[in-house]
């Protein structure tokens, strides 16, 4: 990879080396509104690379080619100009300040080209420099703060992290909230935007509502995000060659207390005292015991202590009885690069681009790995009338992480919070050499070396795509264009997991300290799986679009037919007992495979049409309406219809004397309608009824069959939304600020809803059109470009808002809740989702009722509805300051009003790491503001009921901990997103600006600073443990390792 | 131009006459059946019974409770079941696995209309009426009219009353047996792999359905002014009689040496490849109640219920206790296991699963005789149950008639002055890791054993075990109106209808 760059450089020198006769043009820049000179202009070659930006004085000067024609001058909030080169070497220019970027146009669905002032409802576009400010490898990371009502969720971090995607937040209940992508015209599935190169994006528009997005029917309501890929531009060949290196570390680490050691309730009568000795004057902790998992030990005392048993040889550890920070010493530094190469070229009959990308990650948990490697083709050619246009691309994504351990299948980071603060966890990392490491050296009885499984157990996949499309297009009036785009996505994911075979010695077997040693049920048999998925999914778009004018009126439009078709199918086996040791392969068993197959294919077909009819160019009415017939749901019930309408008005063009305004420079209102779908079946056979096998069955020769614990429903039909939208855009003084600013309310009804029902009726749940959830929200988008020239400093910001809650109006007829995750339910009148949570029996005043004799609380059996699971407020803010070519882009993001049920305390107070397990030196103590029922109803503060030990019962086995109230806290959080500084060296000035024509160097960070309340002393509360397709925010477990800060640098070369 | 067109006119034609084709794919389901014979739903239904009612993870509150079994010290305690804690969310499954399995014996009710099928209609009716009466006997009232009414829109089946819904039961097992007694000579023969309790042997299901519904009447033997109902309703089928000596209701699909295809009780404890579930073998040990009875009685089967911890020494731990301080693991007994011993209590993969046992149907007529329900000898049908007991567990007759004639007072029939006494202390040690359900109703129903201790957690929410469980968490949530309709639920205090204590 790295020798073809090299190779293409070479190529590209000669042939720059070849071509170099120039000139110098040089000129200053100055304002048209006040004669000042503008720094920081950039100027260049039009159809190449070459350029220069003005200095402090708005001079510049450009070496340009002998028959360059055309000069370009751009600015942010400025209008751009051109002017065309004869004989000058010296070219000034006065720049007017810009009312809107009239020109742009935006890409919405389908490919059509709309003006931004057309769009009767809210869009955004996020172009590439944008996009890849921070160095990210993955677009969605790279979205994350800079759309209004775009929520990025990255629900766990690692060497690939788990995105979430919604606009405008959740609309349906159970069925998938995330946002449709399509690239380039053929839609995609959201997880390919894990496989997609960010830098070959040239930009992302983000159709927000419903409205926008409607003529995709029945997979519109989720909203749109239209990428579309660069293209060859016109000039010279262009070589960019890039390198990304950055590295992650461990964050932030819930709060842990390094004051007591291991014990949990071994008595030294019972057992061997060389292993649980009472240390110190200390008795009312437990006595420490050498091989314990949980930390209620006595308190560190600096004394050597056994750790562990005696190994067969008779040896052992000793090791001082000190805490330590031997959780981050786990963590490792993750180290991801970057490695890029695009080469691109146009004339005016064709162009081509070519890129290919490298990344290679490791995480920050030891062997964790993920790399991807793509490559991307597109290129187009016209002939006259027709012209043809095709992408093609490749990526394929390995990633390989550690599995559950060998005995009760927990997750590594389980395991490394139940190693007491004396173990220097690091030092056992040599799993094969250190005789303390392995499986029976090891000093947990009760959890293996979390090495163990990093070694050990694996989970690996290697996902394949393949995306093509061709787009021909042919144009026999400038009016009319007839259009076909057929795209075919094609990719295999392959999953491989193992895990060894862990015997442990006799010694270990016969459970020496009599405490339940996890190798008493040893030897734990290896096991493999094997998952293999393919999609097949073929689209066809064929469109007639016009665009003419007849006087004041203009009229574009479109009408066409989509057709989608998908396969898929998946084949599983798993061997549950492996024999030969390292043979992950399900011939290698004893026993029964587990073996699954399943084929799914859908179809639908659509035929939609789309006008736009403008008057006088300041008002605009928009209508589109689509017809879908769909395969999965049965014939009466298929076609469907969505319409939808919007509308704009410039009031600035409508009456220019407000132009004249200094104030006020654009005035913007609008509005939007829309119907939208969504058929929200996992089994696209969900309206049969089915009988899979039973469980256990075949046994042998016997077959068995069971009813579905589904109840299916042949009346199924699609999910309705229906969205209105209003809003307005206004530019002050003369364009320098800019504030757009929207208001919706989306209503989904008839919910695909598995609604759990009562087991009585003979099913579990049961699938119905039901419920009705509503949306409303507010998005703000502020832009700031004052033109400061103090010192040659330039300034832009931004702030964008989005505020948005919901309320369920309905379920099902009679029903109030529905239950969908650990503690996240639908609840009628609420927020979705609310959380619900154990709690322990309070007074009215919400003051913790404990028990008279024994100070402990009971469990209160209700369980208490303590907030909501999403964001209400969504807040980004940017600044980018310029400085002679150096650069400093911030954003920072904040989202609140939603709670987080922490439930990776329960785990660290099971283990009494947490700090808030030693607060009261684990001694007995009143719990704070508890009361006692002195006689029913009455509550007198407890000054009394002391909890007679605030230790492993109180910890472990009070209603304390078995609830999850204690848990909650608000969700809120800032972060510092990105932070990116890049300098443009001036390659001019070193090297002449022959051969390398830019090069940029920069500093990129993610995530480095993260601000919680402080009752959140547990982790990221974007983090989410029910997975990306579940919409069950609102907890976190083991699961999620701790949050991550990544920095390192980037070098960007154009030749 | 006109190429084009003339292209594109013959695509839309080809698209709209293959348009029906491509919008009928998922008409028929390639990946799982859309309806399925009664022969083939039937062996489903029964396993499904089999593995809720021997998954001894849904019933370990009755052996823990009742001094069966206790929690290895090396483990926590957990706070709801040793203190007596019951929540809504506690021990669901048998409610919600016994409702599915409901529906599939209703599918096959509803699929054997034909008079040639009742054998299968009857047999769906006898194991509903089994799995109706254990959701009584756990819960009370429960949906029972309005249950299994999907078709009729019924999404949330009201709760009725637990008494009228036994005595509508003891009405179906009647019609189930008249179906049986009044099959034709061409009935569909049932086939041994859908039956896969007796093979297709019509009379022993009879004698089933007779014996539930001789259970299902002692159990309400203490209620006053019930005897009068109790003797009418067994005289009506007095003439099938009952699960006699090597007759018992055991189901085996096939059980296989192979994750997820065991017997569910060994499956609990053991893993195909020989090594013990963590949580299982190490988690569950004996009961100090039921040890210290039995060696007092010198019983043989104690060896088969529970392992020597060494030697021969047995000791269990009661539930809770914390001064003295609990045995050890290592000083404890575990549940009675070797490999590839059928009659030890963990058993083997492939041992057949109860449902009734032989000796569980002498027991309840040894009982019904005591009382005057049936006729015929209280003696041999105790020495008869206590005999297929030890068979059961692996011990040779000989070994029996040794035992069942020492002069133990809590032994040997004509010693024990208590008879009814006598036959639930042997019937609460036979049932152990056997038929949990009917423990836990015996002892409601009867205060039998007496000598129980119970748990010893200082902070226990009442001195004696709840006398019944609360009603599951998702009935709760889904089906709020119906479950408040029942009344205040109290674990303690809302006793079902036959518990006369």
């Amino acid at each position: 990879m790295k020798k073809i760059a090299l190779l293409l450089a070479f190529f590209a020198i000669g042939l720059q080396v070849l071509l170099a006769q120039t000139k110098e043009i040089s000129g200053k820049v100055t304002s048209a509104d006040d004669g000042g000179s503008i720094p920081g202009v950039s100027v260049s070659v039009k159809g190449t690379t070459l350029g220069t930006i003005t200095d402090m004085d708005g001079m510049f000067k450009l070496k340009v080619p002998q028959d360059a024609k055309t000069l370009v001058f751009s600015f942010v909030g400025m209008a751009t100009q051109e002017i065309a080169l004869g004989s000058q070497t010296v070219v000034n220019v006065k720049m007017a300040s810009e009312l809107i970027s009239v020109d742009e146009v935006v890409v919405t669905a389908f490919g059509i080209k709309r003006k931004p002032k057309e769009m009767g409802v809210a869009t955004q576009k996020v172009d590439n420099q944008e996009l890849t400010t921070a160095g990210v490898s993955n677009v969605m990371n790279g979205l994350s703060g800079k759309v209004s009502g775009l929520q990025i969720n990255t629900i766990n971090n690692g060497v690939k992290p788990d995105t979430k995607i919604t606009l405008r937040g959740n609309r349906h209940f159970l069925a998938s909230n995330q946002a449709l992508v399509v690239l380039d015209g053929v839609p995609v599935s959201a997880t390919y935007l894990n496989s997609i190169n960010p830098n070959d994006i040239d930009n992302v528009n983000v159709l927000k509502g419903a409205s926008a997005a409607a003529l995709y029917g029945n997979d519109a309501s989720n909203g749109v995000l239209i990428i579309t890929t660069k293209k060859g531009e016109k000039g010279k060949m262009t070589i960019k060659v890039s390198n990304i290196t950055t590295f992650e570390q461990v964050s932030y680490l819930p709060n842990l207390q390094k004051r007591f050691g291991s014990g949990s309730s071994e008595t030294t009568s019972n057992s061997d005292p060389n292993y649980t000795m009472w240390l110190g004057p200390d008795r009312n902790t437990d006595p420490y015991t050498s091989y314990e998992n949980q930390n209620f030990g006595p308190e560190y005392n600096g004394q050597m202590v056994i750790l562990g048993g005696k190994l067969v040889d008779g040896s052992y550890q000793m090791v001082p009885y000190t805490g330590m920070d031997n959780k981050r010493d786990f963590f490792e530094t993750g180290v991801s690069m970057q490695n890029d190469i695009s080469i691109s070229g146009a004339d005016e009959k064709s162009n081509f681009y070519l890129s290919a990308q490298d990344v290679r990650t490791t995480g920050t948990i030891l062997d964790d790995t993920n790399s991807r490697s793509s490559v991307r083709m597109a290129a187009g050619k016209k002939y006259g009338k027709f012209s043809a246009d095709y992408t093609l691309s490749f990526s394929q994504t390995s990633t390989s992480l550690s599995g559950g351990d060998m005995n009760q299948d927990r997750p590594v980071y389980w395991n490394v919070l139940n190693t007491p603060a004396h173990v220097a966890i690091r030092s056992y990392k040599d799993i094969e050499n250190n005789p303390f490491a392995t499986v029976d050296g090891y000093f947990n009885a009760y959890y293996p070396n979390p090495y163990w499984q990093i070694k050990h157990s694996r989970r690996n996949e290697k996902r394949n795509d393949i995306l093509g499309s061709v787009l021909l297009a042919f144009k026999p009036y400038e009016w009319l264009e007839i259009s076909n785009r057929s795209g075919v996505t094609f990719n295999t994911i392959n999953n491989h997991n193992y895990k060894d075979e862990a015997i442990y010695n006799s010694y270990s077997h016969s459970d020496p300290w009599s405490q339940g040693h996890m190798g008493v049920t040893a030897p734990y048999a290896g096991n493999s799986s094997d998952q293999m998925r393919q999609t097949f999914i073929l689209t066809n778009d064929l469109l007639a679009s016009f665009d003419k004018s007849f006087g004041d009126i203009s009229l574009k439009g479109v009408i066409g037919t989509s057709l989608y078709s998908q396969q898929y199918e998946t084949i599983f086996d798993a061997a549950s007992a492996l024999v030969i040791p390292g043979l992950y392969n399900v011939s290698n068993r004893v026993g029964e495979p587990g073996v699954s197959q399943a084929t799914l294919e859908r179809n639908s077909l659509g035929v939609f049409a789309d006008a736009t009819v403008g008057y006088k160019n300041y008002a605009y009415l928009h209508f589109s309406g689509r017809n879908d017939w769909d395969s999965r749901l049965t014939q009466d019930n298929r076609s469907f219809f969505y319409p939808a309408v919007d509308a704009s008005v410039i009031v600035s063009d409508m009456f220019p004397s407000i132009i004249s305004n200094p104030v006020l420079s654009f005035l913007k209102f609008r509005g939007g309608w829309s119907q939208t779908g969504q058929i929200a079946l996992d089994d696209w056979y969900g309206t049969l009824p089915s009988y899979p096998a039973a469980g256990g069955f075949p046994y042998g020769g016997n077959a068995g069959f069971a009813l579905s614990t589904t109840l299916s429903n042949p009346l199924l039909k699609p999910e309705q939304t229906v969205e209105v939208e209003a809003g307005f855009e206004m530019s002050f003084f003369k364009n320098r600020i800019h504030l757009e600013a929207n208001a919706y309310k989306s209503n989904t009804k008839d919910q695909t809803i598995p609604a759990t029902i009562s087991a009585a009726t003979g099913y579990y749940s049961a699938l119905i059109n039901a419920g009705e959830l509503e949306n409303k929200g507010i998005e703000v988008d502020l832009k700031i470009t004052p033109i400061l020239s103090v010192g040659g400093f330039n300034w832009n910001g931004g702030i964008n808002y989005a505020y948005l809650t919901s309320k369920v109006l309905s379920i099902i007829e009679g029903l109030d809740e529905i239950p969908i995750a650990q503690s996240s339910y639908i609840v009628v009148g609420e927020q979705f989702p609310a959380i619900k949570v154990t709690d322990v029996k309070r007074d009215p005043e919400g003051h913790i009722i404990v028990d008279k004799n024994s100070g402990l609380p009971s469990t209160e059996p209700a369980l208490q509805h303590v907030g909501h699971g999403n964001p209400n407020h969504i807040l980004g803010v940017n600044s980018d300051l310029n400085y002679k070519g150096l650069r400093l882009s911030v954003l920072a993001e904040y989202r609140g009003g939603n709670v987080i049920n922490n439930r990776v305390g329960n785990a660290l107070d099971f283990t009494g790491i947490s700090e808030h397990s030693a607060a009261n030196g684990r001694q007995s103590f009143i719990i704070p503001g508890s009361v006692i029922e002195t006689s029913p109803g009455v509550f007198t503060p407890n000054t009394t009921a002391l909890v007679r030990e605030a230790s492993r019962q109180f910890w472990v086995n009070s209603s304390y901990h078995t609830t999850d109230r204690g848990l909650v806290t608000s969700a809120a959080f800032w972060k510092l997103r990105e932070v990116a500084l890049t300098y443009d060296v001036p390659v001019k000035a070193i090297f002449g600006g022959d051969v390398i024509k830019n090069a940029q160097v920069g500093l990129v960070g993610r995530n480095l600073l993260m601000f919680r309340p402080k009752a959140n002393v547990w982790t990221d509360p974007e983090f989410n443990a029910s997975g990306t397709t579940s919409n069950a925010v609102g907890y976190t477990t083991e699961d999620q390792t701790p949050p991550t800060r990544t920095y390192g640098f980037s070098i960007k070369l154009t030749f | 131009m006109n190429k084009k067109i003339f292209i594109l006119l013959i695509s839309l034609a080809l698209l709209g006459s293959s348009c029906s084709e491509f919008l009928s794919v998922n008409e028929v389901n390639p990946n799982s059946a859309s309806k399925v014979p009664a022969k083939l739903l039937l062996p489903a239904a029964i396993n499904n019974v089999a593995s809720t009612m021997n998954n001894p993870r849904n019933f370990e509150f009755v052996y823990l409770w009742h001094g069966l079994w206790s929690i290895s010290s090396g483990y926590s305690q957990p706070s709801g079941l040793v203190q007596y804690r019951l929540l809504n969310s506690s021990y669901q499954n048998a409610f919600q696995l016994s409702y599915t399995t409901g529906q599939n014996l209703t599918e096959i009710e509803k699929g054997s209309t034909d008079p040639k099928d009742a054998g299968y209609k009857a047999i769906a009716m006898i194991l509903k009426a089994y799995i109706m009466h254990n959701l009584v006997d756990l819960w009370g009232n429960v949906p029972y009219s309005e249950a299994f009414k999907t078709e009729e829109g019924i999404l949330k089946p009201k709760y009725d009353d637990q008494k009228a819904i036994y005595e509508d039961l003891i009405l179906k097992l009647d019609a189930a047996i008249k179906l049986i007694q009044g099959l034709p000579a061409d009935a569909t023969e049932i086939p041994a792999s859908a039956d896969i309790i007796f093979h297709g042997d019509m009379t022993k299901w009879a004698k089933l359905a007779n014996t539930i519904k001789l259970r299902m009447l002692v159990h309400q033997s203490g209620m006053a002014g019930r005897d009068a109902y109790i003797k009418t309703a067994i005289a009506t089928t007095a003439s099938v009689g009952y699960l006699g000596a090597g007759e018992s209701a055991l189901s085996n699909p096939g059980y296989l040496n192979s994750d997820g295809k065991m017997n569910p009780f060994y499956a609990t404890f053991y893993k195909a490849d020989g090594s013990s579930q963590s949580d299982g073998v190490t988690y569950y040990n004996a009961g100090k109640g039921v040890v210290t009875f039995m060696t007092d009685n010198a019983d043989p089967r104690l060896g088969k219920f529970f392992n020597p911890y060494s030697g021969t020494n047995f000791a269990g731990n009661t539930l809770g206790i914390t001064e003295p301080a609990p045995l050890t693991a290592a000083n404890t007994s575990k549940l009675g296991y070797v490999s590839g011993s059928k009659g030890h209590m963990i058993g083997t993969f492939d041992k057949s699963a109860p449902l009734l046992t032989d000796f569980e149907s002498l027991f309840v007529q040894a009982e019904a005789v005591e009382r005057g329900y049936i006729t015929g000898s209280g003696k041999s049908l105790y020495n008869s149950a206590l005999t297929q007991s030890c068979l059961y567990m692996g011990l040779t007759a000989a070994q029996a008639t040794a035992f069942i004639t020492s002069e133990k007072t809590n032994v040997n029939y004509d010693v024990a002055s208590n008879k009814i006494n006598l036959i639930l202390m042997q019937k609460w040690t036979s049932l152990n890791g056997i038929a949990p359900v009917e423990i836990w109703t015996d002892y409601r129903r009867s205060g039998i054993p007496n000598f129980l201790t119970f748990t010893q957690d200082p902070n226990k929410a009442n001195a004696t075990p709840p006398v019944r469980l609360l009603y599951p968490q998702r009935e709760i949530s889904v089906n709020n109106d119906n479950v408040v309709a029942v009344g205040t639920i109290d674990a303690f205090t809302s006793k079902i209808f036959w518990q006369n204590r």
